[in-house]
C-alpha cells in the first residue's frame, strides 16, 4: 500500500517556541523538545490518529503518511517521525468567518441550535468553504507529486472536501463529534446527505450513530469504530510522582480526588460536577474535584475566547456553590502528569451534556478506575451501569451527586467498576481500532497487510 | 550574405504565423464579448473551436510560401472528412449530442428518465450513449442522438428545481477565490434558490491545464429558472475573465 492523505482541522503539534523554525527546508520536530519548543494539540481526534497513523506506518500497513491541519502560527510542512504535517493557514478575517460557522455546526449536531442554525447564505459559510477549499487544493498539490492512494478525512469541519477532491480516489469520512440527527432541520439534513455522499464509506463513532445515520437516510457504506487509545502510552506513575502531583496541586492525604479531563468548554459541562459537589461535600466534606483541560485549539488560536469566558463562569459556579476551595482548576496538564492524574483520582466523571465519545473515559479505565459517565456521551454505548460504570442523566445533578457519593463511599463497588471497566477498555486499545480501521482501508484503498496484534 | 529571396520565406512564414497568433488574440476577445451573457462552458467551447480553425488557416497560408499545395491538402481534407462523414455519421451524431448535453444537462448521473417508453436510473454517460439500469436490473443503452430528437421524462426527484451549470477554468487560477467569488455572486441572486440547498461547487475533474466543475444550485420557482440561470452565468463569466487577468498580471 502507498501513502495515505489524511485532513483533521486540529494540527497535531502547536509551535510554542517560533525560534526554532528554520528558514530552508522541512523542519524536524522530532529533534526539538516537546512542552518547551511544541506540545501536543488536546483534544480527541489528533490523540486518536496519531498513534494510529504511527502504528500504520511501522507495521507497513502505510507506506508513508501526509496529514493536512489548519495550523496559522506553524510552518507550512515538517515532519515529526515518519509523518509529514502540512500546515493551512488563512486570513485572520477569513478564520474568524470560518470559526463561526464551525462552531454553529457544532452546536448544531449537539442540540444547541435552537433558535439560530447556522446559515448558508453568508459570508461566514462562504469562509468555512474557502478553508475546505484550500485544504482540498494543498491535497490535490501533494497528490499530484505523491500519488495518494486515498484520502482519509476527519470530522464535521472538512465535510464539504468530499465534494472537492479528486472523484476517482476513493474517499473514507470518519464524522467524530455526536451524530443526533433526529431535531436536525430540514435543510441541514438534505446537505448533510450531499456531502456525505461525496465520500466511499463514512465511519461513525457508535453502534447508536450508526444507526442515526441510517435513519437520516443514508443509503452508502457505513461503519462505526469506537475511538481507540494506545495503552502503552500510559505508563503507571510511581508513588512519589502520585505525592509529587497531590501536593502540587493542593491535595492532602486523605482526600478524595474527584477527576474530570475535559476542555473548557459549556459542553462538556464542568458545571455541573462542581453543583453536585455541593452535596458531596456535605457527606464526604474532604472531597476535592480537579478539573484538567484548557481552552480548545480553536478557542486558543483562532481567537475565539469561549474556554477564557467558561473558566470565569466555572470560577463563579464555584464561589455560589460554596466549594470554591474543594475544586481545583488544573488547566493543561502534559502527557506524563495527566497520566498521574488518573492513577491519583478516587473517580473519574464525563460530565458532557454532549460528547462525540469520550476516550477520556477509556483512559480512567487504563487505570482501573470507576468512572461516573453522562448518558448523552458517545461512550455510553459500552457502559452497562452498575457493572462497569455508572451512568447518570446529566441534567439531573442530584442523581450525579448520589452516584458520586456511592462510588466514594464504596470501596468494593469502587474496585469492581474499576476491574470490570479495564475488561472494556480493550475494545478501544488501538489494536483493536487497527484492526478495524485496516479492514475497511484495505476494502476501498486497495492491498494491504494486516497488523499482526 | 545571404539572398533576400532566400529569406523571404522564412520572414512570410514568421509574419503569417504571428498574424495569425494576433488574430486568435482579437476573436478571443470578440467571442468573449458576445458569450458575455451566455453560458461561460459554451465561450470556451467556441473558442477552442475558433482557435483551432484560424490557426489551421493561417498555417495553411504559411507553407503555401514554401511551396506546397494547399488546393491538394484542402481537397484531401475533405475528401477524408466526406468519408468520415458518411462511415461514421450515426457514431458522429451521438458524439456530438454528447457534447452538446454538455453545455445543456437535462439530466445527471443517478436521475430517473424516460425516453423512448424506456425508464431507468442513468448510470453511465459516454460520447455514443447513455446506460440506464431498470428497476429489474437490466443495463439499456440510448444513443446520444436520440436525446437531441426525443422528449425526456426525468422523473427524479425536485430535478425540476436543480440548476446544474458546469464550468472550466485554467488551473492559473485560485480556485479559493474563483469558488469565494461564485458563491458570493450566489447569495447576492438569493431570492432565486430554495434557502434549503446551499450551493455546491463540485470537482469533476482536472489536468495540467484546466479543472471541470459543476456548480449546483436549487431554485425555488420553475418560472425563474431561466432567468436564474442566465443571470448567474453572467456573473460566473465575469468572475472568469477578472481571475484569469489577474492571473496573467501575478509573476
Amino acid at each position: 500500500m502507498g501513502i495515505l492523505c489524511v485532513a483533521s482541522q486540529t494540527p497535531l503539534l502547536q509551535l510554542i517556541n517560533p525560534n526554532v523554525v528554520g528558514n530552508v527546508g522541512v523542519t524536524d520536530f522530532s529533534t526539538l523538545t516537546e512542552g518547551v519548543d511544541y506540545r501536543f494539540s488536546p483534544g480527541g481526534v489528533s490523540r486518536m490518529l496519531y498513534p494510529l497513523l504511527k502504528r500504520m506506518i511501522q507495521n507497513g500497513i502505510v507506506d508513508g503518511v501526509e496529514w493536512i491541519s489548519l495550523n496559522p502560527n506553524a510552518p507550512s510542512r515538517v515532519s515529526f517521525e515518519g509523518l509529514y504535517l502540512n500546515h493551512v493557514s488563512l486570513p485572520s478575517e477569513k478564520l474568524k468567518g470560518y470559526g463561526a460557522v464551525k462552531e454553529g455546526i457544532w452546536r448544531l449536531f449537539h442540540g444547541l441550535w435552537k433558535p439560530e442554525i447556522p446559515e448558508f447564505w453568508c459570508d461566514e459559510y462562504i469562509d468555512y468553504m474557502f478553508l475546505n477549499r484550500r485544504f482540498s487544493e494543498l491535497a490535490y498539490a501533494l497528490h499530484r507529486q505523491l500519488d495518494f492512494d486515498g484520502f482519509y478525512i476527519h470530522d464535521f469541519q472538512l465535510l464539504p472536501m468530499g465534494s472537492m477532491l479528486p472523484k476517482a480516489e476513493p474517499k473514507i469520512f470518519r464524522w467524530h463529534i455526536p451524530f443526533r440527527t433526529h431535531d436536525l432541520p430540514r435543510s441541514w439534513q438534505q446537505a448533510l446527505l450531499k456531502y456525505l455522499s461525496y465520500y466511499d464509506v463514512v465511519i461513525v463513532s457508535s453502534r447508536t450513530y450508526l444507526h442515526e445515520l441510517r435513519r437520516l437516510g443514508y443509503e452508502g457504506d457505513a461503519f462505526h469504530i469506537y475511538p481507540y487509545i494506545d495503552p502503552s502510552q500510559y505508563r503507571q506513575p510511581t508513588p512519589r510522582e502520585i505525592q509529587d502531583l497531590r501536593e502540587h496541586l493542593g491535595i492532602s492525604e486523605g482526600d478524595k480526588v474527584l477527576l474530570t479531563v475535559a476542555r473548557l468548554d459549556p459542553m462538556k459541562a464542568q458545571d455541573k460536577v462542581i453543583s453536585a459537589l455541593k452535596r458531596v461535600v456535605t457527606k464526604i466534606p474532604n472531597t476535592k474535584l480537579v478539573l484538567v483541560g484548557d481552552g480548545s485549539f480553536s478557542s486558543s488560536k483562532l481567537g475565539l475566547s469561549k474556554g477564557e469566558r467558561w473558566l470565569q463562569h466555572l470560577r463563579e459556579v464555584a464561589e455560589s456553590k460554596g466549594v470554591k476551595k474543594n475544586v481545583i482548576f488544573a488547566g493543561y496538564l502534559p502527557e506524563k502528569d495527566l497520566g498521574t492524574a488518573y492513577a491519583m483520582c478516587d473517580a473519574f466523571i464525563l460530565p458532557s451534556i454532549r460528547e462525540g465519545f469520550g476516550l477520556v473515559v477509556v483512559e480512567a479505565w487504563l487505570y482501573k478506575k470507576p468512572v461516573i459517565v453522562s448518558s448523552y456521551a458517545g461512550v455510553a454505548d459500552l457502559i452497562e451501569d452498575g457493572v462497569n460504570g455508572l451512568l447518570f442523566d446529566p441534567k439531573n445533578t442530584n442523581q450525579l451527586a448520589f452516584k458520586i457519593i456511592r462510588v466514594l463511599s464504596d470501596e468494593d463497588l469502587a474496585e469492581k467498576l474499576g476491574k470490570e471497566g479495564f475488561k472494556t477498555s480493550t475494545l478501544c486499545h488501538i489494536d483493536e481500532g487497527i484492526k478495524k480501521e485496516a479492514e475497511i482501508l484495505s476494502k476501498y484503498l486497495g492491498g494491504v497487510r494486516y497488523a499482526t496484534v | 550574405m545571404l539572398q533576400f529571396e532566400s529569406i523571404y520565406p522564412i520572414i512570410y512564414v514568421a509574419v503569417t504565423l504571428a498574424l495569425t497568433y494576433i488574430a486568435t488574440r482579437i476573436v478571443t476577445l470578440f467571442i468573449r464579448g458576445i458569450f458575455r451573457s451566455g453560458i461561460p462552458i459554451i465561450a470556451v467551447h467556441v473558442e477552442k473551436v475558433v482557435i483551432v480553425a484560424i490557426w489551421v488557416i493561417g498555417v495553411l497560408i504559411a507553407v503555401q510560401t514554401v511551396g506546397v499545395r494547399i488546393d491538394l491538402i484542402l481537397l484531401l481534407f475533405a475528401l477524408v472528412g466526406f468519408a468520415a462523414i458518411i462511415a461514421f455519421r450515426d457514431v458522429m451524431q451521438n458524439i456530438a449530442a454528447r457534447y452538446f448535453s454538455e453545455l445543456y444537462v437535462p439530466f445527471k448521473l443517478g436521475d430517473e428518465i424516460t425516453v423512448l417508453n424506456y425508464t431507468g436510473k442513468v448510470i453511465g454517460v459516454n460520447p455514443t450513449c447513455t446506460i440506464l439500469l431498470t428497476k429489474e436490473e437490466n443495463i439499456i443503452s440510448i444513443p446520444n442522438q436520440i436525446f437531441m430528437k426525443e422528449p425526456i421524462i426525468n422523473s427524479t426527484q425536485a430535478a425540476w428545481k436543480e440548476l446544474i451549470i458546469p464550468i472550466i477554468v485554467p488551473t492559473t487560477i485560485d480556485l479559493a477565490e474563483f469558488e469565494e467569488n461564485v458563491l458570493k455572486a450566489c447569495n447576492k441572486l438569493k431570492m432565486y434558490w430554495d434557502e434549503n440547498f446551499p450551493p455546491l461547487l463540485t470537482t469533476k475533474r482536472r489536468d495540467e491545464k484546466e479543472i471541470h466543475l459543476e456548480l449546483r444550485l436549487m431554485v425555488n420557482t420553475a418560472e425563474k429558472k431561466e432567468i436564474a440561470a442566465s443571470e448567474i452565468n453572467r456573473r460566473i463569466f465575469e468572475i472568469q475573465q477578472r481571475l484569469k487577468s489577474k492571473a496573467r498580471q501575478t509573476p
